[in-house]
């Protein structure tokens, strides 16, 4: 978007895209002001998006990059007809992982499924269980550690910490009544993976050397640095390490 | 020059091309057609010219190419085929035009006629020697030996953001493999993971599909719980024989970083400074958008230099930098080799190179002349050679095994960018059609005629509602409106075939319509998505 191009809007046009751009435009501004503090704000809003990227996805994006800035290009906005429903009315719970601290829930509780509940037993709460697991099958025996969340039932995604790399987790939904907690689903079993070379003591020369050359950090010192990265130790290895 | 088995070091460049499937009859003129016509002006014909040049010069160059399938097949529609040639006429007439407009100017004027030139070959290229169908001219090098053609998954797809549905990635991989085959002939023997995305276990979904090989990030191999002995100047082996080629950070340094990498050096063109945007919109009118957006024509007149006095581009000077950073780039892997074989020495140290096709053309105007200028260069090196990934296993087939990790070459290395506050809404929708789209190949096993049509029309929808491009556009800020409107038209088709096959009624005109406009895959079963 030029500045030329800016200039062939009408002033309403221009306040909308000043608010689209996050600028809080005042009455007072003249006209260029206006024009000019959203060339500016454009400008300092795609320097930004662009260091967040990295450099494999910043030149992928720039195929897409036909004009300056399609953000203001009206022609393609989504039809009002195209409106999703904001949920299915369904008992569904979904897990993925976001890198490997970080987990991205998908949930939904169906209608008549929690109103029955409600019926049956007054105050009932939601709660997502984020469960560690010794391998990537689901045992209750295989169950290391867990921890819950309260949800409000409007809720319908969530992401999660995920305490320990190198481990199993799943997530279940549940129903909790005021005598039983209710399996309302698991999810799949997945894997958090470690953010760092993995240092096993005693670790030839070569090795590390090789790992060096390869672009990443000398073993022991990335092992001490992403120890505690991240980390929730639980209370009883805590009072190991001290 | 350098054999396999007789140098030191091995350089495996990896192209990956792909665009996400945009292809509108229903308009005259639309927007995003442009990004495949401008990767074939400036990347995907210069780079069959650069390997003809090669080919004229005697040099046995080695490269492995990955093409997404959304990509091949619309290089091979015949619509998308006649609107390129209608874009390149008009970029032909705009040269013209410039070339009147800047007579005064020589810096200029020169320029103008540089573009005129590109563009009078593209034409002679794309519709003399290519028929209009430019595979033929992978294929040829394919045949050849030069080029290594691969595939990716079907809609360039994210896949461990799938994980959870195998029969979704099995369709992607499957739907993949069965395009590549129509459109070069031959069965891929490995796969670009879209944005190298792994996940432990789809390494057996590939194996199914008789893929050999993939490109990992560099973590993907080193965190994986054996440090691998070669570091990532070598493949290792999933459990199951799949070999990874893990990337070389430091080759992809040269290239691709924004502060010291070769693409960004003053005197080469700057991507950013098009007459689209500098010259009057009544001159400039017919090359732009109908309805006066101003876009990228190609034209672009002056090198990268500074913000504020930018000089003009001289071809000269920038191909003599093109000379200095092949020998820079040759230099930092021979530094390297000496290096590594310090801990290695029975194998040449092998440097696998991937970067986005369309860097070279598109982005860096000069880099099919830097791999031309490069592979010329390699051919008269004494320790360094060029080689595909299967050249290599071949040579060398016992290779570390190593479970590799999840990972990607996205921001962070994970699925950040595609899974983000800005597009995380899309996974309610995008599993509700997988599940359903599964259920339908429970409900009709062997359905025919209009039903048959209409299950392979879903399962095409549920593919093209799955391209990683979407979410990598709405995270990015560039052409929001239109990835979100892609999404939702894709699952809204799904939707009414769907129902539409739970009433028992399907509108024919509607969904010939639909096939027509979404052509892609034409031989896709829809059984393809059955229950694992």
């Amino acid at each position: 978007m030029t500045k030329e191009r800016l200039e062939l809007l009408s002033d309403e046009v221009l306040h909308n895209l000043a608010k689209k751009v996050g600028l809080k435009s005042k009455a007072e501004w003249s006209r260029i002001t206006l024009i000019n503090s959203i060339i500016d704000a454009m400008e300092e809003e795609r320097s930004e998006t662009e260091s967040l990227l990295n450099l494999a996805i910043s030149m992928e994006s720039k195929k897409y990059s036909v004009t300056i800035d399609e953000e203001l290009d009206f022609s393609y906005d989504v039809d009002e007809e195209m409106e999703f429903p904001h949920r299915y009315n369904e008992n569904m719970l979904h897990f993925m992982l976001r890198d490997n601290s970080w987990g991205f829930v998908l949930l939904d509780i169906k209608n008549s499924f929690y109103q029955q509940y409600q019926n049956d037993f007054g105050d009932i709460e939601l709660i997502l269980r984020v469960i560690e697991l010794e391998d990537s099958i689901y045992k209750k025996d295989d169950i290391i550690d867990y921890f819950d969340i309260q949800i409000e039932k409007v809720e319908k995604a969530r992401y999660i910490n995920l305490p320990n790399e190198e481990s199993f987790y799943c997530v279940e939904l549940i129903l909790r009544t005021s005598n039983r907690d209710v399996l309302v689903n698991r999810s799949q079993v997945l894997a958090t993976s470690r953010n760092h070379v993995n240092y096993i003591m005693g670790d030839n020369d070569k090795l590390k050397t090789i790992v060096k050359l390869s672009g990443f950090s000398n073993v022991e010192d990335s092992y001490v640095a992403q120890k505690n990265y991240n980390r929730i130790l639980p209370i009883d290895s805590m009072e190991e390490e001290s | 020059m350098c054999s396999l088995n007789n140098s030191q070091g091995l350089l495996s460049l990896v192209l990956h091309a792909h665009l996400p499937f945009v292809r509108h009859p229903e308009y005259d003129k639309f927007l995003e057609e442009k990004w495949l016509f401008e990767a074939i002006n400036e990347t995907y014909l210069p780079l069959l010219r650069t390997f003809r040049g090669l080919e004229a010069k005697g040099v046995d160059f080695k490269l492995t190419m990955s093409f997404s399938p959304t990509l091949s097949e619309m290089l091979i529609d015949p619509f998308l085929q006649d609107r390129y040639l209608e874009h390149l006429e008009s970029m032909l007439e705009l040269a013209e035009k410039e070339i009147i407009r800047t007579r005064t100017n020589p810096e200029e004027n020169k320029m103008a006629l540089m573009y005129q030139k590109l563009f009078s070959e593209n034409l002679v290229d794309f519709k003399g020697t290519y028929n209009k169908d430019i595979t033929a001219g992978f294929k040829y090098f394919f045949n050849k030996g030069n080029l290594l053609l691969i595939t990716s998954a079907a809609t360039n797809a994210f896949l461990p953001n799938f994980s959870e549905y195998p029969e979704v990635v099995r369709a992607q991989i499957v739907t993949a493999v069965d395009s590549f085959r129509r459109v070069f002939s031959e069965r891929p023997q490995g796969i670009w993971l879209p944005e190298c995305g792994y996940y432990p276990g789809l390494e057996d979904i590939l194996k199914e599909s008789g893929l050999k090989f993939f490109i990992s990030s560099a973590h993907g191999v080193m965190y994986s719980d054996t440090i691998p002995d070669r570091g990532v100047f070598a493949p290792v082996v999933c459990s199951n024989g799949v070999s990874v080629f893990p990337r070389e950070k430091e080759s992809g340094k040269d290239i691709w970083s924004p502060i010291d990498g070769y693409p960004g050096d003053v005197v080469y063109r700057e991507f950013y400074r098009d007459i689209g945007f500098d010259l009057p919109l009544d001159y400039i009118r017919p090359y732009i958008q109908p309805d006066d957006v101003r876009v990228n024509t190609g034209f672009k007149y002056y090198a990268i230099t500074g913000t504020e006095d930018k000089k003009y581009y001289n071809q000269t000077t920038a191909e003599n930098k093109i000379s200095e950073h092949v020998d820079n780039f040759i230099y930092n892997r021979e530094k390297m080799i000496k290096k590594v074989s310090a801990v290695f020495s029975d194998r040449p140290v092998l440097f696998t190179a991937p970067y986005d096709a369309e860097l070279f053309g598109h982005w860096w105007f000069e880099g099919p002349k830097f791999l031309e200028k490069l592979f010329v260069e390699i051919q008269k090196s004494k320790s360094l050679g060029n080689c595909t990934p299967l050249e290599y296993l071949e040579a060398y087939p016992d290779n570390q095994e190593i479970n590799p990790v999840f990972s990607s070459w996205g921001e962070q290395g994970y699925a950040q960018v595609w899974i983000d506050s800005t597009n995380d809404w899309i996974y309610r929708h995008l599993f509700k059609i997988i599940e359903q789209m599964i259920e339908l190949t429970e409900r009709y096993p062997d359905a025919t005629g209009l039903k048959r049509r209409a299950l392979d029309q879903a399962a095409r929808e549920v593919l093209l509602s799955l391209a990683s491009d979407w979410p990598l556009i709405m995270k990015t800020g560039t052409t929001v409106p239109y990835a979100t409107k892609r999404v939702k038209t894709h699952i809204l088709n799904f939707h009414k075939i769907y129902e539409s096959l739970s009433e028992n009624i399907v509108q024919t005109e509607w969904l010939t319509k639909l096939e027509k406009k979404n052509n892609l895959f034409p031989d896709i079963s829809y059984l393809v998505f059955q229950k694992i």
